[in-house]
Formats: C-alpha cells, structure tokens, sequence
C-alpha cells in the first residue's frame, strides 16, 4: 500500500541529447519516456550506437539531458546541485561502467570498498562486506589484485562487485557480462535476480545477450535515439517482497513518442 | 590537438618562471643563475612536455627506438671528460703543482670525476639498449643540450680562470697552501680576488656568463638525468639503489665510528675529516628519509579517503615528466627553506653578537636626567640598589672632550666610573688589552710599568698570522671575551707584544720622540689614569703610560667666553668591546677626576645598572622608576636606549624574510605546475571517484593533501639541510674580514621558533599552491574525464 502511494522510482520524461560534433550538433536521445517501478529488472537493448549508453549515463547523473527532465521519487535530479548529485549517486545508484573503470592504484578489495569509504564507513565492515561480495563473483582468490593484473572478466566482475556492494536502490548496468563466459554470466545473473528477490533492488542492464533480455521482466528496446519498444512478461510474478499483486502492469508495449 | 588547460597553464608559469629567472640571473648574476636555471628548465620541461603530447607522423611513440639522441648524448660526455679533466682541474691546480708537487694527490679528486663521467656514459650505453619512445628521445637530448651547455660554461670558465690564476696578482691574495686546497673558510675571500682579477683583466662578464651557462646547463641535464633514470627498467633501479644503502649504511657506521664530527681544538682549519663524516651522515640520512617515505604513506592512508586516495595516486606511476617536475618542486622547496632559515640564522647571530656587545658595555638600565647632571645621588643608588631584580649599579658623570696624543687628535666621551663596583655592571674591566683598572685608583704604578705592559694599539694583522688562525689579535681578543679571564700574559704575547711595539717606536718615534712626554727624561707627574678604546689608540698612537691632554670645550669662564679647559691624563689601559663606536669614543676615567675635571662638583650624570635577567629590564626600569618616585630622572632599559639600532635590525630581517619568502613562492610555482600535471593525468580517477559519489571538496582535499605531502617533505629535508648548514657554519667556523664586518666569524644564532616559523610558511605556501590546481580538478565533468582515457 505504501509503495503503490509513492511515486514511481524514475520517471525519464521527454529526454533529448544531442552532442557538438565538429561545430554540427549530432540529436542522439530523441525524446525518451519511460517510467521504472520500484523493484523491477528490466533490460535494453538495441544496435550499438542506438544510444543505450548515453541514456544510462544521463540516469545516472553524470550527464545532463539536453532537453527534459529525470525524477527519482517525484525530485527533478537535473536541477541538484553538484554536492547533492554526489550524496545521491552514493547513497542511491550502483554503476557498472561498459569500459570498467575501476581505479588502477587500488586493489580488488579496495575497488569494491571504495563506494563505502566515500560514504565515510569504518573500513573493516567494509572490507568483510567487499570480501564477501567478491567471493560470490568468483573472486574470492584476487583480492589484492590490482585492475592491471586482472583479466577483462574479472574486471567486470570487480566492477559489478563495486556497484552492487552498498545494495543502492537502482543499478545501471552497461553490458556488464559482455565479455564473460556463458557459465560466469548465468552465475551472476542468477545474483542479479536473487538481489532483487532480496532486497527489491531495481536494475536496468543494457545487454547484447539477447537470452538474458529475455529472461528479464521487462525489456525496452532502443534504435536511433528513440524507443522502438517496450516489452512486459506477463507470466512473470514479480520479485516483490511485499504483495506483488498490488503491482499491476499497466501498460502494454510503450507507443515510442513522436 | 588542442592542450588541455593545464597543460597550458604549466607552459605559460614556465615561461613566465623563465623570464623573471632570466632577469634575475642577468641583474644578479652570482646566485640566482641557479633559478635561472631551474626557470629555463621549466620552460624547456613545459615545452617538451607539450610537444610530447602531439603524436607526430602518425607513428606510435613507443615504437621509435632512443638512436641517435643516446649517441649525441655519449659523444658530449665523451667530450666533457677531456674537458673537466684535461682542462679545469690542470689550470684551477696550476699555481699550487707548481709550488708544491707534494700536494698533487689531493687532486685525487680529478679520477673521482673521471669514474663518475665514466659511470654516466655505461648508464647512457645501458639506456641505449632500451627502446624509449619519444620519451625517452626527447628525455636524451635535453640531457645533451644540458650537457653542452655546461661544458660550453666550463670551458669559458675555465679559460678565465686559468687567465686570472696566472695573473701574478691573483694568486689567492697571500693565502696558505692549506687554505688554498680547503678553501672553505675563506672562500668569499677567494671569490672576491676572483673578482677583482678578472674585473681588472676585462674579463668579469665571461666568467658570469660562464657561470649562468654552466648553471643552467647544469640543471638541465639534472631534470634530464631525473626523467631518464625512469626509464630504466624497475629491477636495475631497485638493484642499484639497494646497493647504494648498504654502501651509505656501511659509510656511515664507519664514519660515525672513526672521524670526529668537530674539527681539533688543536687544528680548527683541519676540517676534512669532519666534512666528510657530516657528508656521509647527510646522505645517509637523506636516504633513510626516503627509505621512510612509503612507511609514511602507508601511515597516511589510515586518515581516512581523501588521505588514502592521495596517498595513492603519490605512488601510482606517473609519466617521467610529472615525477621529474614532483621532485624538482620538493627540491625547490627544500632548497628555498634551507637558504631561509641559514639566511636568518646567521642574521640572528649578528643580532645576538650586537645584542651582547651592547650588554656588555652599556648598563642594562640607565638612569639620568634629560640634560645636566644631579646632586645627592647617594640615596638614589641605595633605593636603586634596593629594587628587586637589581643586581648592581654604578654612578657615573660623562662629558664631551678632545684627547691629544703627541701625533694626533681625537674627539671622545669621557666617562668618569666607580672603578670598584663598574666591574659589576659592564664588561670593561673583562674587555682592557693592555693595562689594568688598578691603575685608575693608583695612577702612581703608571710610572713604573714593565715594557711588556704598555702593550701596541697599531698592528692589527689583515689575515691570520704564521702561527694560524688563532694568531690574530681579533682571536686572542675572542678568547679573552670567551672566557672572560684577564688578558693572558704567556711568553710570547710578551714577546710579541714588544717586537709590535718596537716597530711602532721605529716606525714613529724616531723623530717625534723630544715630543712625547713619556720619553721625556724629566720626572714624570703622577697624572690620573684614562681609559681609551683600542680604535682610539690607534689612531692616537698611544700605549699604557703615554701621557694624553684631555681638552674641554666648556672650561672656565674667561674674559672672552667659555674658554677650552686642558688637563693631562696617563693612559692606564686599553679596551676591546668588539663595537667600533665604542673603541673609538669612549674614554674611562675616576669619578672623582672627571667629576673634577668637567667641573661639576659632587653631581653625576647618571646611575648604570644590572638587572638579573637582560630580556626582563623594561619591568625592572619601570619598578626602579616607581621606587625613586622622582618625575626628574629619566629610568630607561637598554631595549629603549638603542631601539633605532634593534628595530632597524627587524626591519631588516623582515626584509629578509620577504624577500627569500618570494623564493618559496618560486618554488611553490613548481607545485602548482606539478598538481597541473597530476590533475591532467588523473582525470580518468577522478571521473570514476566522482561516479562513485566522491564530492567536489573531497577531491579537492585528495588534490591539496598532495600538495601538502611534497611540502612537508621539501620544508622536513630543507629546514635539516639549513641546520646542517648553521651546523656546518657554527662549528667550521666562515671566517670574516673584520677590518669590514668588526667581528672575525660568521656568527650563527639557531633559534627554533624561526626554523617553526619558515616550516610553517613553507607548508603554507605550498598548501595555497595546490588550491588552483585541485579546484580544476574538482571542477572536472565527471563524464568528461572518464572520456579523457
Ligand atoms: N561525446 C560525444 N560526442 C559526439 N557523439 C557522441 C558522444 N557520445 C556518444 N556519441 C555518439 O552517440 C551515439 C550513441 O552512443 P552510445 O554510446 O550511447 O551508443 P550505445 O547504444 O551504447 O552503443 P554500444 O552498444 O556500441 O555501446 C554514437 O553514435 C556516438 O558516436
Ligand atoms: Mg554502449
């Protein structure tokens, strides 16, 4: 009851960007809507340059849209100060970056710590949390690794590790087992999906993998910056702890906006 | 390509760096040549660096192999060697080889820079084998044009050196061999003959030039050498600097074992042993310093993220240049507070030493009247005497007179004293030459002096005599005020003392001997005794015994006027207070003579008085002033007596310390060039930190943290490097000439609270130097620096 008298988790409401390129301007989102619920998975997919990443980029805060508006619960985050962006993609947003990116002075362990150092918490309940999140993605034995002696999976692994660890209400994932074995990749969807059976944690995961997009609840598929569809599974009863029947799906495949 | 804004920002600081640094060398060329040199390698650093960043031709830069540069490189070395050995060391070695060929193995100092070309030519080689890049080119030929230029400096150098060393004049102005081999005490001596030689032989400004080429070369080819050891491969740096600690641990074991860490009381110019003990020692340190740092770090990333990010990125592998330029700033730094606080230090002990001359000749609280003198002075000194915290006074009465000697004429002030109780007060009776204070109360014992007594006020030795250093009057006269024992009446002061005064009556005497009362054959007058500073004798021309007139300008009232009053004295002794004004003013006599002579009856001038404690007299003046109760007399400490002397002295360290503090801004250039850098290379980081909810200010504090770490560092090694040098300074002894300076050693005065003081304005600075740099960082877009790999 109290969830469905909440706002929705993220509203994205006509959203447009478009780069300088050479003096050109190039319109690369051309007026995105889309609505998450608290507690859902949903995937997007599409042809590469459809867009996927910048969309991703600009819902997790670290760009601003050209034109519209993203509201988490109901707060416009485009118009937050620098100071309260930063609180609120700490305290909110897990990302999971397509290149990685994790911090090359600082090892496995203290990649994944580092989310919870900013925040400010004692480092040795940081360090038995990362270890233990680490162990479930295999890599239990790379702890004091550095990112240049890890291979490209176990970086996304460490990367995924990282933004899974303070448990945020919302992961953005960019194709985070692009480059992992099949078997490596079913193991950490599988944690993806007990996550949010858990904790009712939302993830929006932008794949290639087309077995995954579809095992997901919802999927949105993009191309040339709009969005050519947006798909519900019905059969799917939901991850929610707290009455999923309350949770109705209200729409059928998105009409992609004019 | 365009530059990103610190890039751009390093380029212009190092050009603005490298016009002023040029200025300064061409205005003053001695010292800053070396800033000049640090600002040209900024310079050429930013522009190389920039360069760098163009890929050019397409090629990748790890690609091209290092080539011809290493070949240019072992060419110059391969030049220089003949150069410094074949050329400079011959000719700078010349004149002794030719007197003294004994002496040639102390040029064993020749090899040793022949093994260490020989040692920088096989890392050249070893270099050569290791593809570099452009890098690595670029690296290599900034250590050859460094390369070239110094050795340009040294030949021009050297050719005006060798011209100035066989010029028949130069010769090191009458040196000894020793002093010419160690020259470390005399070496503004040197520089100075230097000077005057190559002035008159025209060629002052080659040798300036020289100087700023070989310096600037110099420390090009130091930058180079930095960035260039970063090229080889870990294992060898690890190896090589392994090998070095044990080497500078074993040195330092044995030196610390084996050599004194002072030079003989015996021999105070044998200072070998104890240099190389306090060179070891110092690398010794410098090294665990830096065997340290990592532990240090490792301490540091427990206070918390910000410390621990900075800490990190401290460590992480940067390019050669940024590390070149990181450690150039801690350099920079190191070097600014070292010359700060040595600078100060010796200012302090000039101050100290001016400071003690005055205490020791003038009365720690003086009371007097405004003008004139008063009468009925006896209760005043009981009461004075009574105040707490006194511990002696003195009356004294005081005129301005004329004293003619058979020679000469002089203006002085006489000063009539309580010869019992002055003693208590000043220094005099601890500061008489020649003489003693007995002869004031019985100026009969004047008329039967022993020879040795009458003591010369004429010779004054230029440079230390034959029998060394402490041979000097100016020394023995330190000894006395050391030790404060009556002048020593050995054997050979004795007889020194004659032959000086032999020459002088040859020199003088001869034909103005029917002059001089003293010679007279008639029976000499039992005559008071005066007091007269050395300078004063000198220039009188007097020794203990001679008879002197004293001359009044307010006598007795005649038919005319005032008419000029004249009495004769007998010189009763001869005093050094090591202050001119004083050697050359002052002259002591009885109260009851000078109370007689002035004509003023029973009255004084004044009462001098000793408190217990010297920083502590304003209190007591103000206490004695409340227990006379008297609005008439004047009650003033000696802070107040001589505060246009002590506050021009502050003004003057102020001064200082301004003008060495721009130096530390110089240096903190450096470090703003260095966060430019480190904020340009770690963009990426930053992107990624800011993703993760890293906050504007906490990367600002990762950014300035950083500064703050090579600050500490550079003001830690500098204000060591600058005790080192006041070390060095108080116990080697940097003699002065005292015909200049009155005082015949560099005095050094450590005081803690300056070197506070310099390391806190050091870290300061340093910290405000970042603030620019880690607030471009803090203003990165975090997309766009995660773009930027
Ligand atoms: N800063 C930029 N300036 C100019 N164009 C950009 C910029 N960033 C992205 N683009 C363009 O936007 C388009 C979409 O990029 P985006 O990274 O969102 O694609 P994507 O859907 O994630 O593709 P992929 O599946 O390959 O990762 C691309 O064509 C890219 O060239
Ligand atoms: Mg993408």
């Amino acid at each position: 009851m109290t969830a469905s008298a909440k706002p929705p988790l993220v509203v994205i409401d006509g959203v447009h960007k478009r780069f300088l390129h050479e003096g050109r301007s190039v319109q690369i989102l051309e007026g995105i809507d889309l609505v998450i619920e608290r507690g859902e998975m949903l995937s997007v997919v599409g042809p590469s340059g459809a867009g996927k990443s910048t969309l991703l980029h600009i819902l997790g805060t670290l760009d601003l849209p050209t034109a519209g508006r993203i509201l988490y619960d109901g707060q416009d985050v485009t118009r937050y100060s620098p100071g309260r962006l930063a609180t609120f993609r700490n305290y909110s947003l897990g990302f999971v970056f397509q290149a990685h990116h994790l911090l090359p002075e600082f090892t496995a362990l203290e990649n994944v710590m580092m989310p919870g150092m900013i925040r400010g918490g004692a480092r040795a309940a940081l360090a038995r949390r990362a270890e233990a999140l680490l162990t479930e993605v295999g890599l239990g034995h790379r702890l004091t690794h550095r990112p240049g002696e890890l291979s490209g999976g176990e970086q996304a692994r460490v990367a995924l590790a990282r933004a899974l660890v303070l448990e945020p209400m919302l992961v953005l994932a960019d194709e985070p087992t692009g480059n992992l074995d099949s078997k490596t990749s079913e193991s950490i969807h599988a944690l993806f999906f007990d996550l949010n059976r858990r904790r009712g944690t939302t993830f929006l995961i932008v794949t290639h993998n087309n077995e995954l997009a579809d095992s997901m609840p919802r999927k949105v598929s993009m191309r040339d910056g709009r969005i050519e569809s947006d798909l519900r599974r019905f059969s799917y009863s939901g991850p929610f702890r707290d009455g999923p029947s309350e949770r109705e799906p209200t729409l059928d495949p998105t009409d992609p906006p004019g | 390509m365009s530059r990103s804004a610190p890039a751009t920002i390093a380029l212009w600081l190092g050009a603005f760096a490298c016009v002023v640094g040029g200025v300064a060398a061409g205005v003053f060329a001695p010292p800053p040549y070396g800033l000049g040199g640090v600002a040209l390698v900024l310079f050429g650093g930013g522009f190389v660096h920039a360069l760098a960043r163009r890929p050019r031709g397409g090629r990748r830069a790890d690609e091209l192999r290092v080539g011809w540069p290493v070949l240019v490189l072992c060419l110059f070395a391969l030049l220089e060697a003949p150069i410094v050995l074949g050329i400079v060391l011959p000719f700078m070695t010349l004149g002794v080889v030719l007197e003294a060929p004994h002496l040639v193995p102390a040029y064993a100092l020749g090899p040793v820079a022949g093994v260490g070309l020989l040692l920088s030519i096989l890392l050249l080689i070893r270099m050569g084998r290791h593809a570099t890049g452009t890098h690595g080119r670029v690296r290599a030929t900034l250590v050859a044009v460094g390369m070239l230029l110094r050795s340009a400096g040294f030949a021009i150098g050297a050719v005006v050196l060798s011209l100035a060393l066989t010029d028949p004049n130069a010769l090191m102005l009458g040196l000894g061999l020793e002093e010419r081999l160690m020259p470390v005490g005399q070496m503004p001596a040197i520089v100075e003959s230097f000077r005057l030689v190559t002035g008159a032989q025209g060629t002052f400004r080659l040798l300036q030039v020289a100087l700023v080429l070989s310096g600037a070369g110099f420390a090009i080819e130091l930058f180079g050498c930095i960035t260039c050891w970063f090229l080889l491969p870990l294992g060898f740096r690890r190896a090589f600097w392994a090998v070095f600690d044990v080497l500078a641990l074993a040195g330092f074991v044995v030196v610390t074992l084996l050599l004194p860490i002072r030079p003989a009381a015996s021999a105070p110019n044998e200072i070998t042993l104890p240099s190389i003990r306090l060179a070891t020692t110092t690398i010794f340190l410098i090294r665990v310093l830096f065997r340290f740092i990592p532990i240090a770090l490792d301490g540091i990333e427990q206070f918390g993220l910000r410390a621990l990010v900075a800490a990190r990125m401290m460590r992480a592998k940067k390019s050669g240049f940024l590390t070149a330029i990181g450690a150039l700033s801690i350099l920079a730094v190191s070097f600014s507070s070292c010359t700060l606080t040595t600078t100060l230090s010796v200012m302090g002990g000039f101050r100290n030493d001016l400071k003690q001359k005055i205490l020791g000749n003038n009365a720690h609280v003086v009371i007097d009247r405004e003008r004139g003198t008063f009468d009925g002075w006896a209760p005043v000194l009981a009461t004075v005497r009574g105040v707490d915290q006194v511990v002696a006074a003195t009356p004294y009465v005081q005129g301005e007179v004329m004293i003619t000697s058979s020679t000469n004429l002089g203006g002085a002030v006489i000063r009539g004293i309580d010869p019992d109780t002055i003693g208590d007060v000043t220094d005099l009776p601890r500061n008489l030459r020649h003489g003693q204070m007995d002869y004031l109360r019985e100026p009969e014992r004047l008329l039967r002096l022993r020879p040795a007594e009458m003591g010369a006020g004429l010779l004054r030795p230029l440079v230390p005599a034959d029998d060394g250093p402490r041979g000097s009057l100016l020394d023995e006269v330190a000894d006395v005020l050391d030790t404060a024992s009556p002048p020593a009446g050995t054997p050979r002061d004795e007889d020194s003392e004659r032959i000086a005064r032999d020459i002088d009556e040859f020199l003088f005497d001869d034909e103005e001997a029917p002059a001089r009362p003293a010679a007279a054959p008639a029976a000499p007058d039992v005559l008071p005794g005066l007091i007269v500073g050395q300078e004063l004798a000198r220039t009188l021309r007097l020794h203990v015994g001679d008879e002197v007139n004293v001359v009044s300008p307010l006598g007795e009232l005649g038919p005319t006027g005032p008419m000029p009053r004249s009495r004769p004295f007998r010189i009763a002794g001869i005093f050094y207070s090591g202050m001119y004004e004083f050697d050359m003013k002052m002259a002591y006599t009885t109260l009851e003579a000078a109370q007689s002579f002035l004509n003023v009856g029973q009255a004084i001038t004044g009462i001098e008085v000793k408190v217990r404690d010297t920083d502590r007299a304003e209190p007591v003046a103000i206490a004695i002033a409340s227990a006379l109760g008297e609005r008439s007399l004047r009650v003033r400490a000696w802070q107040e007596v001589n505060r246009n002397l002590f506050g021009a002295l502050q003004l003057e360290k102020l001064a200082m310390f301004i003008t060495l503090g721009i130096a530390i801004l110089v240096a903190s250039f450096c470090i703003v060039g260095t966060l430019s850098l480190m904020v340009q290379e770690k963009r990426r980081e930053v992107g990624i930190l800011k993703a993760m909810g890293t906050t504007g200010e906490q990367i600002v504090s990762v950014f300035m943290i950083q500064g703050l770490m090579i600050g500490s560092l550079g003001a830690a090694t500098g204000l060591g490097l600058g005790y080192l040098s006041c070390f060095i300074m108080e116990h080697f002894g940097i003699h002065l000439n005292p015909e200049v300076y009155y005082i015949d050693r560099l005095p050094v005065h450590i005081d803690p609270s300056e070197f506070a003081a310099t390391g806190i304005a050091a870290v300061v600075v340093c910290l405000l130097a970042t603030i620019y740099p880690a607030i471009l960082g803090s203003r990165l877009p975090p997309l766009d620096a995660l773009r930027s790999s």
